[in-house]
This record gives structure tokens, sequence and C-alpha cells, in this order.
């Protein structure tokens, strides 16, 4: 069996002050388990590749098939831990590697 | 390469702050064009102002007015003042009678139906009278929904945009955002539109073939040169001698 295509997102919050990674990755399985419930949590299997939470940046990985979701849902957020943000995707690649230097410099 | 538009940034008081904050995020997402309500009394000094402002950012701004008309008459006196001072006009349908009007009148651009009105829906009949003005579908109703649950406002918005696709009225997907917070990228909108009922090329173009056209469509009519439609002033023959 072959491996499943990805998409790697690069997605910035819009917040004031920070948000540690744990919470941006549970907002985001929340937001997509209320859209899309957990077989749509299952398909799109989003994980956070990377973080740089000084600057409110980091990159998402899903399947594929489900990059319109992952979009939709992330467009959803509109709090995180009560603090009101802004989250948008700024890139879409097929492989992490040019993300990666854009999200960590 | 696709520009994108946000028809619908809500701005209290339209000062220098907020519109720059708003065009700066805007242009951070790959928006093009918003369009910004305004007060209804703003007179076209103040409107010219406005427009100019931090205007090294690379987003347009497109004037709007929002109208919630009491009933058909309030609607009709209210188009006969700002049709030709705004660039966009959008009207919120709170009855059927001013449903109505607002789908006919050619001078509307954009109509509404609050999702938790009971007295009116978009159904066939009004959609049927729809020509040359779309469906406009804000999603900050979806993201922050406020008196009724989210399933209930996702199940009245898809009602909507299947009776506008059945009848071939366009449909505008606007984020509605009255702080930058709460912007949204267009294509993340779109994404929202598909899950609406609408198709990936129809999400797309809800959020840039169709706002831009309605946009340049109301420059073109609001332009000295404009005569009527298909017909405008090329070039003015100086006298001789």
């Amino acid at each position: 069996m072959g491996r499943k295509p990805s998409r790697y997102l690069l997605v910035k919050l819009l917040v004031e002050g920070t948000v540690p990674d744990n919470l941006l990755i549970q907002s985001v399985t929340e937001s997509i388990m209320n859209l899309f419930g957990e077989t749509g949590l299952s398909e799109t299997a989003p994980r956070l590749i990377a973080y740089n939470e000084k600057e409110s940046i980091g990159i998402l990985r899903c399947s594929r098939d489900s990059l319109e979701k992952l979009r939709a849902a992330i467009a959803m957020i509109s709090k995180i831990d009560k603090k009101p943000v802004g989250v948008y995707v700024k890139a879409v690649s097929g492989t992490s590697k040019r993300l990666k230097s854009k999200t960590l410099t | 390469m696709r520009k994108f538009a946000d028809l619908h940034v809500r701005i209290s008081e339209p000062n220098d702050e907020i519109l720059t904050r708003m065009k700066q995020v805007a242009q951070d997402m790959g928006i093009a064009l918003i369009g910004v309500t305004m007060p209804q009394t703003l007179v076209a000094s103040q409107i010219s102002t406005i427009r100019g402002i931090s205007a090294k950012i690379r987003v347009e701004v497109a004037t709007r007015v929002d109208l919630v008309p009491k009933d058909r008459n309030h609607l009709l006196s209210d188009l006969r003042s700002v049709r030709k001072r705004f660039e966009i006009v959008a009207v919120t349908c709170r009855s059927n009678q001013i449903a109505t009007v607002a789908c006919r009148d050619r001078r509307v651009d954009l109509v509404s139906f609050p999702v938790n009105s009971r007295y009116v829906r978009f159904r066939r009949s009004l959609a049927r009278l729809c020509r040359e003005k779309s469906l406009e579908v804000d999603i900050t109703q979806l993201v922050e929904p406020k008196e009724l649950p989210r399933h209930v406002v996702f199940s009245r918005l898809r009602d909507q945009v299947s009776v506008a696709k059945s009848n071939h009225v366009s449909i505008v997907l606007s984020s509605g955002a009255d702080n930058p917070l709460m912007l949204r990228g267009p294509r993340e909108i779109a994404a929202i539109g598909m899950q609406l009922g609408l198709g990936d090329v129809e999400g797309l173009e809800s959020v840039s073939e169709i706002p831009f056209e309605i946009v340049e469509r109301n420059r073109a009519k609001l332009s000295p040169n404009h005569v009527t439609i298909g017909v405008k002033l090329m070039k003015v023959k100086k006298p001789v001698g």
C-alpha cells in the first residue's frame, strides 16, 4: 500500500499575545469535529508539523483530499482559550520543506 | 492569477487606524478589494477622503451602504438618495414586501436574508425576480452565531444557496467582519461556501469574479462618461476657434 498524499498549510494566527502549540492543534481538531464529526476528523488527520509561537505561525498537515475541509474548519475558529483570534492560511504546499523555511526564520 | 474581494467589511466609524489595520490584514490574506460599509449620511467629499486612507497599501476600497428599511417606501427613498454616492448597495430583507422590491429594483446590488427571520425566506418566487443582483452570504453568522445554533444557521444558509443556484442567481460570499480578527482568507471563505452547497469553482467565483464584476459595473455607471447601459461618452469635441 502506497503512502497517502498530504498537503501542508502555512497558517498564521492573528492574536494579541501568544498561543501555545497544544491549544492551536486542539482548537483545529475541535473545529473539525464540530463541522464534520469523527469521520471527517479521521479523514482529515490534521497534525501540527512546526510552530513558531513568537510569530504565531505554523505548519499543519492534512490529507490531500481533505484540504477544503481543513480550510473551512480553520475559518470557523474565532477563539482559542477564550482569546479572540483570527486564523488564515498563507500558503499551501505538497511538501513541507519550503514552508518550513518561511516558518522557522 | 485570480484576484479576490471581500465585499462586506463593517467599520462603525471609518477612521485612519481601523481602516489601515483592516487593509493590512486583507493584503496579507491576498485580498485585492474590500467593500467598506459606510454610514448613509456621508457626503461625496468624505467618501473620497476615506478612499484615500493609506493608499500605499495595495488594497482597493469600494464604498458600500447597507440598507435595512422599515418598509417598501423607506427602501425606495433610501435608494434614491444613496445610489449615486456608493459603489455597492446592499439590502437586508426583513419582510416579504421589502424583499420583493429589493429583488426587482435594478439599483440594488446585493440582497441578504437574515437567518433568524420568521417572516421572510429566500424563495423561488423572489429568486426569479433577481436580475443583475446577487445573494450575499456573510460567514460571520456561521463563525459566531448569535441567536440560533450553528447547525440551524447552516441549514438555512444551505437552503438560500440551493434556491439561488437552481434559479441562476449569483452568490457573493463575504466575511462580514467588524474587526481585523474576523476577516477570513478568500479561499477559506470559498471552502465554507463549498460546505453550503457550492461547487469548488462556484465557491472561488463568489469571492473573486462576481464581486469584481459588481464593483466594475457600478464604477462604470457612476463615472461621468456613463450615459446609459452600453452607451458612454468617449470623446468631447472641442469647439473650433
